[in-house]
Formats: C-alpha cells, structure tokens, sequence
C-alpha cells in the first residue's frame, strides 16, 4: 500500500509547510543581489547542448567543404565530380515543385529546423541543482545524484523506516519509503517533514514538490 | 568559457534551425502552390539562365560562402573540445615589471581554505585565467547533513575574499560543484 504527500519547497508562499530554519547569509539584506545570484546559478548549470552542436558543426564542415571543394574544382576546369550534379540538374529540371517527395523532403527540412530551434531556445533541464549562495559572485550547484541520496538517507532517519530511496524527475522529488506496516499517515507525515527540512537546508534556488509515497514491509 | 560555449552552442543551432525552416517552409510553400503554379520544375529556365549569365563569379560566390560556412561550422566544433585556460595569473604589471600568480600553488590555497571550513569533507580547487579575468572552479564534497548556509557563507565571507585580496581584485566569480556525502562515522579507540 502507498501513500503520498505532497509538498514544495522553498514554499510557495511565506507560511510555507518545511520547518526548516531561515538562512543566515552574508548579505541576505539585498534581495536584488539575491536574485541576481539565483540566476546566475540557474544559467550556469543549464545544458551546454552539446551534443546536437558537435553533429550540426560537423555535418556543416562536411557539407561546405563539399560545395566548396566541387566548386572551385569546376572553376579550375577539374571537377572532382563527388557528387552527381549532372544528374542532380537533370532531377531537378524534370521534377516540379509539387512533387509528393520533394513536398515530403520539404517538410522534413522545416521540421528539422523547428527542432534545432526549440533545442536552442528551450532552456532545459539544469545538471545540477542550483543552490543559492545569497552572493551574485558565488555559483553553487549540488549534484543531482547525491542530493537525492541525501533526502533519501533523511527519510530513513525517522524511526520505523527500514529503507528509502529519492528519485528527482525535473522538479519533482519521489520518496518511497518503506515501513513497518503501521500507522501509514504518520509514516507519510514524518517522512515528508523529514524530507523537506533536509530539502530546505540545500536552499535550492528552484521550488521542488516532494511526493512520498509509503510501503508497508512485512 | 563554459557559459561562453552555451551561449555559442544555442545560437549556431539557433540560426541554422531559422535557415532551415525559412528554406523548407518556403520550398513547402511553392509546391502547395502559395506563390503561384506549383507545376513548374524546380530548376526551369529562368534558375538555369541565372547561373549561366552570372557564371563564373556566381560559382566563386558559392565557394567563397561554402568555405566560410566550413569555416565557421570547424571553429564551433573545435570550440567544444577547448579547455580553460590555466596559464599564471596575473596580479599586476607595469614599466618595471610583471607579477604572476602560479595557479596550482594557489589553488592549492584555495582547496586548503574551503577544506578547513564547516561541513566540508574535502575540496578541489582549479583557478582559470580567461583573457585576465580569473575565476575559482571548485568541487566540494559537503556533510549531507548540514545547512548549506554554512559551506555557502564559508566560500562567500572567507575563501572568495582571501582570493580576492591575493589577487588583488574587487570580483573573482566562483563556481562550487558541491557532492553531498554523509559524514564519517566517529570512531572509538580502544587501548
């Protein structure tokens, strides 16, 4: 049996559910400071998108080395003739523009496009979790892996929690806990408080939900 | 240099996506008929008279623009592999001379003060120099148990200053990597 609690943190309003204690921060006075830190932190650890750059980049190399090879070859008056261009002209001079496989070709090519589009303009997802500093100088990041490992070494700590594990899926935190097999709604409500003060602590720049669900072990 | 090639990163793929939809979209537009008859080949006359009274220096045009997209597209991909730069740091220069900063005896320094701070379990520290602007990269393994106010004002209040003043700067930026471990277990020694 399971069951789940839900929770954000840092809270969406002041009198938020985590009990966790107010930072004590240099500077936590300026707010501007404060925001411009968290977005700092929040920029620095976005995706770098590197690996459709490196394919676009070298698929681009290939392809203008190619034109400009056959290019310039053909003004020399030795043509490497790489690419069938006789028969390319003659296609195309033969195929008109409502052609089904040249309108399919088209649409691909635009869809194509939208795609490196919404891989360049989406934000995605951080690899770290940015944490704030309350310093726009500082950047802090704290590895994914080890945060839910953290939260899930949280949960065990309240009493009759034989085992837990965290999981993070964009801002959401899942803990499974298993128990003892009494009592679930407290188990529910130990953990998640357990959960969300250790949560609090990490001061993380982004509001997280944490769901908990609660196994009763035999 | 990291946000640097993010930046790149996003907008070469930015542009090529806008040339390939604004071409495919077009092309997409002519055959559904948008700009007149849809039946006509792709090269007619008028694509092939075009190429024929403008030959040669259309053809170099076309070599002149595939060369500098290739270019361009091996500066973008070499740009990923490039690391940061990690030469001495220089504190100050004038007629009478220079002085630099060895970066692995400082980032020694550096890793040693965020170690001696609360909470941190052990630390690594890298200065980079980009065009003289130098940088802190930290990687920190932090108790798991500990607010991380403590790390974060250790890092703001002591480390970054000390940093500062050696580097006689007013703003060195960091960027902390922090693990989260729980902390050894105390042990006891029996004798």
């Amino acid at each position: 049996m399971t069951t789940q609690e839900m929770c954000t943190v840092p809270p969406d309003d002041e009198g938020g559910a985590h009990r966790a204690e107010p930072p004590r921060r240099v500077g936590t006075g300026d707010s501007t400071a404060r925001r411009t830190a968290d977005r700092a932190a929040v920029r620095a650890f976005r995706p770098r998108r590197r690996i459709p750059a490196i394919v676009v980049s070298v698929l681009l190399t290939l392809l203008g080395l190619l034109v400009a090879a056959e290019t310039i070859s053909g003004l020399v008056g030795r043509p490497l003739r790489l690419v069938p261009y006789d028969g390319m002209l003659s296609w195309a001079s033969a195929t008109p523009w409502s052609d089904p496989l040249f309108l399919l070709s088209s649409a691909v090519v635009t869809l194509l496009g939208l795609a490196l589009l919404a891989v360049a303009l989406v934000p995605g997802r951080p690899s770290m979790v940015p944490a704030r500093s309350g310093d726009p100088g500082l950047v802090i990041g704290l590895r994914t892996r080890t945060v839910t490992k953290a939260l899930a070494h949280a949960a065990e700590e309240v009493p009759g929690v034989h085992a837990a594990r965290a999981r993070m899926r964009g801002h959401t935190v899942v803990v499974t806990a298993a128990t003892s097999g009494w009592d679930k709604e407290r188990f529910g409500e130990e953990v998640r408080d357990a959960v969300l003060t250790r949560l609090a602590a990490l001061e993380p720049v982004e509001p997280y939900r944490v769901v908990v669900n609660v196994k009763e072990s035999r | 240099m990291r946000g640097k090639i993010g930046r790149a990163n996003r907008w070469g793929l930015a542009l090529v996506g806008l040339v390939l939809t604004v071409l495919g979209g077009l092309a997409l537009a002519r055959g559904l008929g948008a700009f007149g008859t849809a039946g006509t080949p792709i090269a007619d006359g008028g694509v092939r008279g075009f190429f024929a009274r403008t030959s040669p220096w259309s053809w170099w045009v076309v070599a002149v623009v595939a060369l500098a997209v290739a270019l361009s597209a091996l500066w973008w991909l070499l740009a990923q592999a490039r690391a940061e730069p990690r030469g001495p740091l220089r504190v100050e220069s004038g007629p009478t001379g220079v002085t630099e900063v060895s970066p692995g005896g400082m980032a020694q320094a550096v890793a040693d003060d965020v170690a001696s701070g609360p909470s941190v379990l052990s630390a690594h520290a890298d200065l980079v120099d980009a065009r003289g602007a130098p940088s802190v990269r930290l990687r920190v393994v932090a108790d798991e148990s500990a607010p991380l106010h403590e790390l974060s004002g250790h890092l703001s209040a002591v480390v970054l200053r000390h940093v500062r003043d050696a580097l006689e700067r007013d703003q060195v930026p960091a960027i902390a990597r922090v693990s989260l471990e729980p902390s050894p277990s105390p042990h006891r020694v029996v004798r």
